[in-house]
Order: structure tokens, then sequence, then C-alpha cells
């Protein structure tokens, strides 16, 4: 009878596409699932029986065997990421969970590990990032690559860092690649949203609580400072806090001490500060909502990340970059926008910026079922806004930026072909050299 | 405290962790063999030789085969790598009687013979070391009943 039951359990397990195993309290193999025999290329035969570093030979079997996570901790883990060594010596990424095994006394008594093959969502986001300039930011224009520059200028620096930007632009990729460029990169990031917590539990969330501190206050609870103790915090919206919890912020930053709600301990957290929000700073501190000696501790690095209409040259490498990543979500082939809808595209004014322009992309691309993406298959506020909006004139500009911009749009509409862009503007290819040199464009 | 953990720690070689479950797991049940055979392994590493000994005399005059039939691979016995820590590394003073104790207890798991010549080295220092001797004597009377053992089937196979 048990040895029926075993053989449906087995069955079962051998169906499911992630591979599973389990080892018995010495950490040696004793049960091999088909798709572990897949992902990993070792027969189940092979291995029963096999301490299970000697089958996987992980890194992690020697630094944090996820088991003996689950052992010290009582809790299972979950899409814990890891490398094992396949049986061909390729070392493959992949995702597990964790659990442990208990007989009837409460012993542990084995453990299983359930595993996916992440090869290929490996292979895609190392692609992804080929096709990116800077930690995952794509960035050809004179803006971004000025940003990119003062990220690894200030790796070796502690200071707080604000970034100012509109929504969408992309602040919490900026901050994501200051802290991967930074000493701190191998130590906690944490990042909280201001705007998103209730006034009352917003410091709770920053700086803990104690038991009892409030009405749910059921246990002791670690602040997000101090879980990003000798690393870094990135407090995205920073405006939006409320005006008591930016002095309390401010003391962090002054003296790096706090308390937990409803405790008198003083505590400390050596914590590097990112912090983020698309307001007007300007009007914010006219306003009072934004206390001005706390911007100026948080800004001591500003960085402004331009918006897209400001750096049309991006718009393009974007899309090519958000069609490559449909591609793969949806398992269709690569499609190619047409002349039309690129220049639909090229002339809208993106006031959701990089997100909006991610957004219409994926819009588009699910519309799409032939090769290419034609205008039609556009947002209609789009195509409506530039069939609507006059196309201005390089002459009718009156600064330099509006000139910038529109020789830019014209430039990438012919694919920087310049001969091209010289008939459109009826001027002779020097002219238009001495243009594109006068507005910083010559070498880009 | 859990074996199962002890065993983790062990096989990933983090000694001074697997100790102090080991201490654990023994006081629950003081007549754990397994978790005793690790634990010697760990004090002999974290440099407790006098518990170390004591606890292998206790294994040894039950069963020293429990001991001598280590497998390095089947059982991932550690004592060739720590041999090669405690020979090559020079982190203990050669000619010490630690340093052969250490030895000596890390080869029974490997190799009786280069055990016993270790012990020998070690009671040479230390000739009053108690543990030691009887340690030494059960190791030495082992070996001399192998190689009767050996010389008789010699004998009959040549007659």
């Amino acid at each position: 009878m048990i040895n029926q039951k075993e053989k449906i359990q087995d069955h079962i397990l051998d169906s499911i596409g992630e591979g599973v195993f389990t080892v018995d309290k010495t950490f040696r193999i004793n049960f091999f699932n088909k798709a572990a025999e897949k992902i990993t290329g070792f027969n189940k035969e092979e291995v029963l029986g096999k301490f299970c570093k000697h089958v996987f030979k992980s890194d992690l079997c020697f630094l944090d065997c996820p088991i003996s996570i689950v052992l010290r901790n009582n809790k299972n883990i979950y899409d814990f990421e890891a490398k094992i060594v396949s049986k061909d010596g390729e070392r493959k990424p992949i995702r597990l969970n964790s659990a442990v095994l208990y007989n009837e006394e409460n012993e542990p008594t084995g453990g299983v590990i359930s595993f996916r093959d992440q090869s290929e969502v490996e292979a895609f986001r190392k692609s992804l990032e080929k096709d990116t300039n800077f930690y995952g930011i794509i960035g050809h224009s004179k803006a971004m690559k000025e940003i990119f520059e003062l990220i690894k200028e200030i790796s070796e620096s502690d200071a707080p860092v604000l970034i100012h930007g509109e929504s969408g632009t992309g602040k919490e990729l900026v901050a994501n690649a200051i802290q991967k460029s930074s000493r701190r990169n191998s130590k906690e990031f944490v990042k909280v949203n201001c705007s998103v917590f209730p006034d009352n539990l917003l410091a709770s969330e920053l700086f803990g609580h104690v038991k009892g501190a409030f009405t749910d206050a059921h246990k002791d609870r670690l602040g997000r400072f101090e879980l990003a103790n000798e690393g870094t915090i990135f407090l995205d919206e920073i405006a939006e806090m409320p005006i008591q919890m930016q002095s309390k912020l401010l003391r962090v930053l002054q003296e790096g001490t706090f308390e937990r709600v409803g405790e008198s301990i003083t505590r400390n957290s050596d914590v590097r500060i990112i912090s983020a929000t698309n307001i007007n700073i300007d009007q914010a501190l006219k306003k009072g909502s934004l206390r001005e000696d706390l911007y100026y501790r948080l800004s001591v690095i500003p960085i402004e990340v331009p918006p897209l209409r400001e750096r049309t040259e991006d718009i393009i490498p974007l899309i090519n970059h958000f069609i490559s990543k449909f591609a793969i979500i949806y398992k269709k082939e690569l499609k190619e926008l047409d002349d039309n809808a690129l220049e639909t595209l090229m002339n809208y004014n993106w006031p959701g910026n990089v997100r909006e322009l991610e957004n219409t992309i994926e819009y588009a691309f699910v519309r799409t079922n032939g090769a290419t993406i034609h205008s039609s298959k556009l947002p209609a506020i789009i195509r409506n806004y530039v069939s609507n909006s006059s196309v201005k004139s390089i002459d009718e500009c009156v600064d330099k930026n509006c000139e910038r911009t529109e020789l830019l749009k014209i430039l990438n509409r012919h694919k920087w072909n310049k001969t091209k862009v010289a008939q459109e503007l009826k001027v002779g290819r020097t002219t238009l050299w001495r243009k594109m040199k006068r507005l910083g464009l010559a070498e880009e | 405290m859990s074996e199962m953990l002890a065993n983790q720690y062990f096989m990933a070689r983090k000694f001074l962790e697997a100790e102090i479950e080991l201490e654990g797991v023994i006081e629950k049940n003081p007549s754990n063999k397994f978790a005793l055979k690790k634990l010697v392994v760990c004090y002999t590493h974290n440099n407790k030789i006098e518990q170390a000994l004591k606890i292998l005399l206790e294994l040894i005059t039950d069963d020293i085969n429990f001991i001598i039939d280590t497998d390095p691979i089947d059982d991932d016995c550690p004592c060739f790598e720590l041999i090669n820590e405690v020979e090559h590394k020079n982190l203990y003073k050669n000619n010490s009687p630690k340093y052969f104790m250490m030895l000596g207890i890390f080869w029974l798991y490997c190799n009786f013979e280069n055990s016993l010549i270790n012990f020998q080295k070690a009671l040479q220092i230390e000739s009053e070391n108690k543990i030691l001797i009887k340690l030494y004597d059960k190791i030495k009377a082992y070996s001399d009943n192998v190689h009767s053992m050996e010389i008789r089937s010699e004998d009959r196979s040549i007659n």
C-alpha cells in the first residue's frame, strides 16, 4: 500500500516542470525527479545516495546551503538565486525553493528543493544588458552620458545623492546604478517609497517599532534604516514625506541616529542615502512642504535626469531595446517600426517619458501580428497628438534647445543620413555640419 | 539543536558551528555515535585536543572499525584535507605533542598505521598522558592483530 502511494507521488513529481530532489538528514540525495535530470544532466541512478554538494557543486553548499537556512530560521525559502554545475560542467543559474521535512517528533529528517533553470532568462538579461549603456540604463545622449560619468566619479563616495526628474525618466534605474557602482554594492539595498505609507506608519517603516508601540505592533520590528545598515537606502518621492518625518530624517543624516517608535534607546545606522523626487523643488521649498536644511543635506550630489523629449537621440535605442524585450516576453518574432510609426514616436512629446514609451511599444507590439509595427497600431492618444501638432520648422525655433531638438528629430528620422537631412532642410552638407557642430550634435 | 544542521555545517567544513550543534545533539542523545565521530573531528580542528582524545578513546573502545573504516568520499570525511592543512599550513608548531596528536586523530580516520606513528611521537614527548597511552595501546593492539592475521593468511597461502 505504502509502495503504491510512493509510486504515485513519484509519478506526480516526475510529471512537473520544476526540478525536485530530496535529501536525508545527512544530505544524501534520496529522490531526483525527471525535470531535475533534464536540468542537471545527471541520471537519477548517478546521484541517488550521493551527497548533494558533490552533485550540484554550488558555492552555496559551502556558504549558505538553502536547507540550512530553513533549518536555522524555521521558514521555507522561495525564489532563491543560485548557481549549480551541470554534468557537462556548465554553470547554470537557477531559482529554488527549499523546505525541511520533519518526522512525528518534529525532528528534521530531510530536505526538499525544487528548482527552475534560469539559463534562458539570464541569457535574455545579458543580451539586454549588452544593448544598454550603463547598469541597464539606455542612454546615448550627451545628458545621459554625463550622468553615467558622474555616477562613476562618485563611486568611492558615501555622500547623499538626490535624483530629480519627471515621472518615468528612470530615477530608480539611476539609483540602482549608483548603488551597484558604489563600494557598498555587496551590502543591503533597501528601497522605500515615502508616498505610499500613511504618516503614522512611515516612522515605523523607516525606524522600526517595539512591541506595544501602537495597536498593531504585536512584536518588535526592525525599520528600514536598521535593515540597510552598512548598505544603502533609496527614499523615493522624498518630497512627499510628512514634515515631522523630515526632521527625523534630518537627524539621521546629521548624526546617524534614530529611535524605534515606542522606544527611547538611541540607535545608530551607517547608511548611504539616495533619494529621488519628481516635484518642482523650488516650489516645494517656497511652500514649506520640503525643509530647506533637509534638501541641502540630501542633495550633496544632485542628479537631474532629463525628460525624454530633451534627449530624443535615446528614443530609437530605447525602442529597439523594448522591442527585443517584448519579443522574448511574448515569445514573438522581432518586429520593426515602419517609417510613419517611427516619425510619430519621434514627434511625440512623451510627458510620461521612458515608462510611457515602454508602454506604447508593448501596446503596439501585442497588437501587431506581422513583422512590422505600423503607426495605426500606436495608441490613439499619441497619433492624435502628433497629427494635431503642426510640425515645427527649425527656422521657427527661438532658442538653441528647440533648434537642437528639432534637428535631432530630423536626424533620427533619416537614421543620421546627413545627405537626406540636408536635402530636407534645403541646405548644403557643410552648412548642416556647421549647424550640428554649433548644437553639439556633430560627434553624436 | 538539530543533527541535520550539524551535518550541514560539517559538510560545509564550518567546524566551529558544527561543534556547537553537535554538542547539543550529544546532550540530547549521548550515545549518538555518528555525532560523536564528527565531534572528534570538530574538537581536533578547533584545537580542543583533550576533549577529542577522550571521545575518540570511548568510540574505539566500543568499536575501532567504526572510525577506521571511514571512507573519505562515501562518508565525506574531511580528514585528508585537515591533515594537509596541519602538515603544510604551519598552523601548529611542528614536533609539538599537539601537532602529533592532531595528525594521529585525523590519520585514524584514513590510515591507522600513520595514526599509530603520530601517536607514538606524541607519546615520546608526553609519556604521562593517560588517555594518550590508552589510545595508543588500543590502536597498537588493533595493528598487531591485523599484522598477525596477515602473516597467518600468508602462511596458509604458502602451505
